[in-house]
């Protein structure tokens, strides 16, 4: 059993012109100490899967239907009280903006004991051990515990963050875009830092990036999204040698690639369909080159092409031929047109 | 006491690089000794008609036994000078202190809970910007009889609203930081969040607005007093003016009446205005440069 089963979950948004179906039923499983990556343009409903997982979202969004396990249990179901006791202590989450998480009037040390003395119910000399380590963990000085955020450089925050994160020895870790406003080094060393300390501690993690680079470094999984929906989901590997969804494909072709320095960077012509009043049929069909008339009113479910490697395309045969196809400058500017 | 320690370390800090606020400190610092001590410096009661034998001594130009002279009363204007100065302490640093709590109250709970709450609050706000503060200030005392706390509470009820509206624009945004986020989700009570999360990040700016209020209310209460609206019984430099004033001593030129209790005036006002100064270059640390 999976330590967190997620099954045609959807999360949806009440807005003025109408129901937003920004999550879309989307299933995924996470196995005790693996990890997943969700990957996908914004706006592609990435944030608002794990904010329905952990039931945070904004007022006007709702789950229609859906069922997430951890550990067995229909947390979906769980009262918002019980919830809360959840939070931090068995799932806990890195958001965006991990800059801006901590408070700058208090001491970091001041935060991190809050946490684990009223959430954690520690007493205040095992919550400062704790909180050393955890600074040591995540590459800090333990001296730095007592400065207020505003002295730590944005690497060190994003840092001690993670280590918040940790504090309460949580299983399932989520992360939100971890690196982002970090610079290319910095990105790096978090990056594996994180890695090493899931492997350490025997963490399960969701990590949520546009990045796809990011990903292949620290995810053991990876489900791409597109347009509320999950197209393509397979391992690491699968996924970045052998992309089966076109959408995946172009993708890859979008970030540059240490191993093929000369790459043309191509991007994907148009942009993703309204959410509102989304297409009958394939999300991607107006924006993908390989299209075809069926696509446009059925729409392809996830299909299993290898063992452990889904891909929602009605294109099953001749991968190799598109995947080549894909790597072409042209194949995407036609769409343009 | 580490926390003590460190506020004060601060502080230190903070006044050895800004000489306008050290000014102010100082001045107030200043004004507060002479007010505690104000029995010992001031030579005779204020209120005391001073009498030689028999003679009253109206009028008396500076000099000899009276520092600046004395009133058309007899009595002595430097021992009024000196006791002035308790009145506008106390008003200064009441009027301040309720504008500050009641504004700071009004604006986090208008800036946290928004909606409806949000709604009355700020049409209170609203009304109480209406009000013309003077004409209000004169109307109320004039209800309530003169005295040094109806002109407070006068004060109390109506400059809390800039404070208010200042402070609830900065709760806006505070609250939708991720740290508020972050203790909200993990099950930080409403009321937690509002005086743990969100008060000490907006606390430096009400402070700002209480400092300047200091100034603002002892001015006013100078400008009650002078108007004849003043508590009758407290000696403040309002009521100084006022007396000067309506015993004609411009016109015979008694310039030793009416221009110490302005300079003081001006002095406490300024210290206000300095310290407030000081205190907004922390926020904005920008200003520091021009």
């Amino acid at each position: 059993m999976a330590l967190l089963e997620v099954r045609n979950l959807k999360v949806h948004y009440e807005t003025d012109k109408g129901v937003n179906q920004a999550v879309d039923g989307i299933s995924f499983d996470l196995e005790q100490g693996r990890s997943i990556g969700l990957v996908g343009e914004s706006g592609c409903g990435k944030s608002t899967t794990v904010k329905g997982i952990v039931r945070i979202m904004s007022k006007n969004a709702f789950i229609p239907t859906g069922e997430v396990y951890f550990d067995g249990k229909d947390i979906l179901k769980y009262s918002d009280k019980k919830m809360q006791e959840m939070r931090w202590s068995d799932i806990s989450m890195v958001p965006q903006a991990a800059m801006d998480s901590l408070n700058p009037v208090y001491t970091v040390k001041n935060q991190f004991l809050e946490v684990m003395q009223l959430k954690g119910g520690m007493n205040k000399k095992d919550a400062i051990e704790r909180a050393e380590n955890l600074f040591t963990m995540v590459g800090l000085n333990k001296d730095l515990l007592s400065y207020y955020p505003h002295e730590f450089s944005g690497g060190m925050k994003q840092r001690a963050v993670i280590a918040l994160a940790l504090a309460l020895n949580p299983r399932l870790v989520i992360t939100d875009e971890p690196v982002t406003a970090l610079d290319v080094i910095v990105q790096h060393q978090i990056l594996n830092e994180l890695k090493e300390l899931r492997l350490k501690l025997g963490l399960s993690m969701v990590m949520i990036t546009h990045d796809i680079s990011v990903v292949a470094q620290t995810c053991d999984d990876i489900a791409v999204m597109y347009a509320g929906k999950i197209v393509e989901k397979g391992t690491g590997k699968q996924i970045l040698k052998n992309p089966l969804h076109p959408y995946t494909m172009g993708l890859e072709n979008a970030f540059p690639n240490l191993n093929e320095p000369n790459k043309i960077l191509i991007s994907i012509g148009g942009s993703p369909p309204d959410l509102i009043d989304p297409p009958s049929g394939c999300r991607f069909y107006e924006r993908c080159p390989f299209s075809m008339p069926e696509c446009k009113h059925k729409e392809p479910g996830l299909v299993e092409l290898e063992p452990g490697h889904f891909s929602a395309c009605f294109h099953r045969e001749d991968v190799e031929k598109y995947r080549k196809e894909a790597k072409e400058v042209e194949t995407w500017q036609q769409m343009i047109m | 006491m580490g926390v003590i320690k460190k506020i004060l370390s601060e502080t230190y800090n903070f006044l050895r690089q800004d000489k306008f606020a050290l000014a102010g400190v100082l001045i107030y610092l200043f004004f507060f000794i002479i007010a505690v001590f104000a029995p010992v410096i001031a030579p005779y009661d204020p209120h005391r008609m001073i009498r030689d034998g028999a003679q009253f001594m109206f009028n008396m130009p500076p000099g000899g036994k009276f520092i600046l002279g004395t009133t058309n009363m007899g009595r002595d204007i430097f021992s009024q000078l000196v006791y002035g100065v308790r009145p506008a302490l106390t008003v200064g640093f009441a009027a301040a202190f309720f504008v500050m709590v009641a504004g700071t109250l009004v604006g986090l709970i208008s800036g946290y809970y928004r909606g409806k709450i949000d709604g009355i609050l700020m049409r209170i706000t609203d009304i109480a910007f209406g009000i013309p503060f003077t004409p209000f200030v004169i109307v109320l005392v004039g209800f309530l009889g003169p005295s040094i706390w109806n002109i407070v509470m006068a004060m109390a009820l109506l400059l809390w609203r800039d404070t208010a509206r200042i402070i609830r624009s900065q709760v806006l945004t505070v609250r939708e930081r991720s740290f508020v986020e972050a203790a909200r989700v993990s099950g930080a009570s409403n009321l937690r969040i509002l005086f743990v999360y969100i008060a000490p990040n907006i606390l430096p700016l009400s402070f700002l607005y209480g400092s300047l209020a200091i100034g603002w209310a002892i001015l006013t209460e100078a400008a009650v007093s002078f108007l004849g609206f003043g508590d009758p019984k407290v000696i403040s430099w309002g009521y100084m003016l006022h007396d000067a004033y309506v015993s004609q001593a411009l016109s015979r030129g008694a310039f030793y009446w009416f221009i110490p209790p302005g300079i003081c005036i001006m002095l406490v006002v300024m210290a206000g205005f300095y310290i407030g100064r000081g205190s907004e270059e922390i926020l904005h640390p920008k200003l520091k440069k021009y």
